[in-house]
């Protein structure tokens, strides 16, 4: 037991020393999918911008509130529901899409749970050209809560690090999983406070957004780019989330981390 | 001081089916529990006992040859010497840096030119910068490719392809080197360098383990081999008592 925990902090250890290969790994995957464009990764920035203004001139109308003060809520939820959610659905491939590498050497399972993460973290800094388009439109860029966005940022990493450790294992034995999760994902979309305020809500359906992971870290992130305070009861809330991932993560790569390789 | 030692090393393979063989065969499998290498386990999987107690110790200067039929786990144990499997049960010290020569083209992307590559795996290999500009002057001056390093690999013919992937993953000597069949590459002209390269990488390693079922390249290179059947370790020492163990062995099974 004692050597499976030496093992994997040497694992966490030695993947944190390879952050060349993982940043160089997440930053090609996205590069490598606008190869032969012209605008090559400008497409990710177009693709979203078009959607979320699209949506925000008929959501705005169907919830009945005005463009500008929505067009706020959607851009920044949409995109931060994304990130999220290609997040959980890459999650589940990141040790099987890197079969050649883990079969090849003894290279750190981590470093394909941070290449996950990296690759994400590149797509949402172009989308984030978006929200604070959007921001800049409306007049609210001057707002933004900085200190709080980074730290609601910086949260919302930690539990995708946890997240897609656990899933990218689980997926790799169980391959059913990426398939649930996708619909679940889907499902998510509108159980999560995306395209409605979370005070829209009944007082009896308050548990969607209290219960649910996405809504607190959407919440974590988006209060400070509208300007408005993090609330103490989301931040309790993901650091509630963060801890329970941690204590599902940890037990079980003591027992399946070196089994990953097996089930590839 | 480079060795690898291997101290009662298993490794069970869990082989996932999606298909149930259904309740009755999962019965059987007390009625054949231990003698066979493959095992079925519940409804869905089987197990592959690949390697079952293996001891091993390697050391500096070992020229280590692996022969066995198809299937005796040679791929298996190289893939523990390699790091990747880590035993099922048993130990494993490896004291060196390692590299194996199994899949040339690892982590190449095609859609990417001839230098992006070699910088890709200098980035894999740790190597810091100016290591790196070292290792793409030797794969250029090593594949002649010249200009064509700037074009996507996806563009190269596959002798092309071969020969940067060849170049790359010879560049740099590891202290322990591990193949899987000898390697090479290339048309007749090319062909020679390719093997003045790689058995220079050879001679330079600390420790070789080769596997191989060409006896004649077990002779030239390995000064010592290991005969594997049924994962288990059949036979270890001298190259020629080794070989003809194998031999018979063979014969013996094929019958």
């Amino acid at each position: 037991m004692n050597s499976e925990w030496s093992k994997l902090a040497r694992d966490i250890r030695e993947s944190f020393r390879l952050w060349r290969l993982w940043v160089h790994l997440g930053w090609n995957d996205v590069a490598k999918h606008y190869r032969r464009s012209f605008l090559g990764p400008i497409w990710i920035t177009l693709n979203t911008g078009l959607f979320v203004v699209a949506f925000s001139l008929i959501g705005a109308q169907l919830f009945k509130q005005d463009v500008e003060s929505y067009l706020a809520l959607f851009a920044t939820g949409s995109i931060i529901f994304t990130f999220f959610s290609s997040l959980i659905s890459e999650g589940c491939a990141a040790f099987t899409s890197s079969e050649s590498y883990l079969k090849q050497g003894a290279v750190p399972k981590l470093t394909f749970v941070f290449r996950v993460v990296v690759r994400n973290l590149v797509m949402l800094g172009h989308n984030a050209f978006i929200i604070f388009g959007a921001l800049a439109w409306v007049g609210a860029l001057g707002a933004v809560r900085w200190g709080g966005l980074l730290f609601g940022l910086s949260m919302a990493l930690a539990a995708a690090f946890f997240a897609v450790a656990i899933l990218g294992a689980v997926a790799a034995r169980y391959r059913d999983i990426p398939m649930m999760v996708t619909s679940a994902l889907q499902v998510m979309f509108f159980l999560t406070p995306v395209m409605w305020r979370p005070e829209q809500l009944t007082e009896r359906a308050q548990w969607l957004v209290v219960l649910n992971p996405l809504a607190i870290f959407l919440d974590l992130i988006r209060r400070p780019l509208l300007g408005q305070p993090t609330t103490q009861q989301t931040v309790l809330s993901a650091v509630a989330v963060i801890v329970v991932l941690a204590a599902v993560f940890v037990p079980l790569y003591l027992t399946v981390r070196r089994k990953i390789v097996y089930w590839l | 001081m480079t060795s690898i030692e291997l101290t009662g090393v298993h490794v069970d393979l869990p082989v996932f089916t999606s298909r149930s063989r259904g309740l009755l065969n999962s019965v059987f499998r007390y009625a054949q529990r231990e003698r066979s290498r493959v095992e079925s386990v519940g409804m869905f999987s089987y197990q592959v006992h690949a390697l079952r107690g293996i001891d091993l110790r390697v050391n500096d200067g070992d020229r280590l040859g692996l022969v066995g039929r198809n299937g005796a786990g040679k791929t298996t144990l190289l893939r523990v010497l390699s790091g990747a499997y880590e035993p099922t049960q048993g130990a494993i010290s490896i004291d060196g840096a390692v590299s194996s020569l199994t899949d040339l083209t690892l982590g190449m992307d095609l859609d990417a030119n001839g230098y992006e590559n070699i910088a890709m795996r200098a980035i894999h290999l740790r190597k810091s910068r100016v290591e790196a500009q070292a290792l793409i002057r030797d794969v250029e001056a090593f594949t002649e490719l010249g200009d064509y390093l700037h074009l996507p690999v996806r563009t190269y013919s596959s002798g092309m392809l071969l020969r940067l992937a060849f170049a790359i993953s010879t560049a740099v000597a590891p202290e322990i080197l591990l193949m899987d069949e000898m390697i090479g590459a290339g048309d007749a002209q090319f062909m020679g360098k390719a093997k003045i390269r790689i058995e220079a990488l050879m001679a330079k390693v600390k420790i070789l383990v080769l596997a191989s079922h060409n006896d004649s390249i077990i002779r030239t290179f390995c000064n010592r081999a290991v005969c594997l059947g049924e994962g288990r370790v059949l036979f270890d020492g001298e190259v020629e008592p080794c070989l003809a163990y194998y031999g018979n062995y063979s014969a013996r099974n094929a019958a």
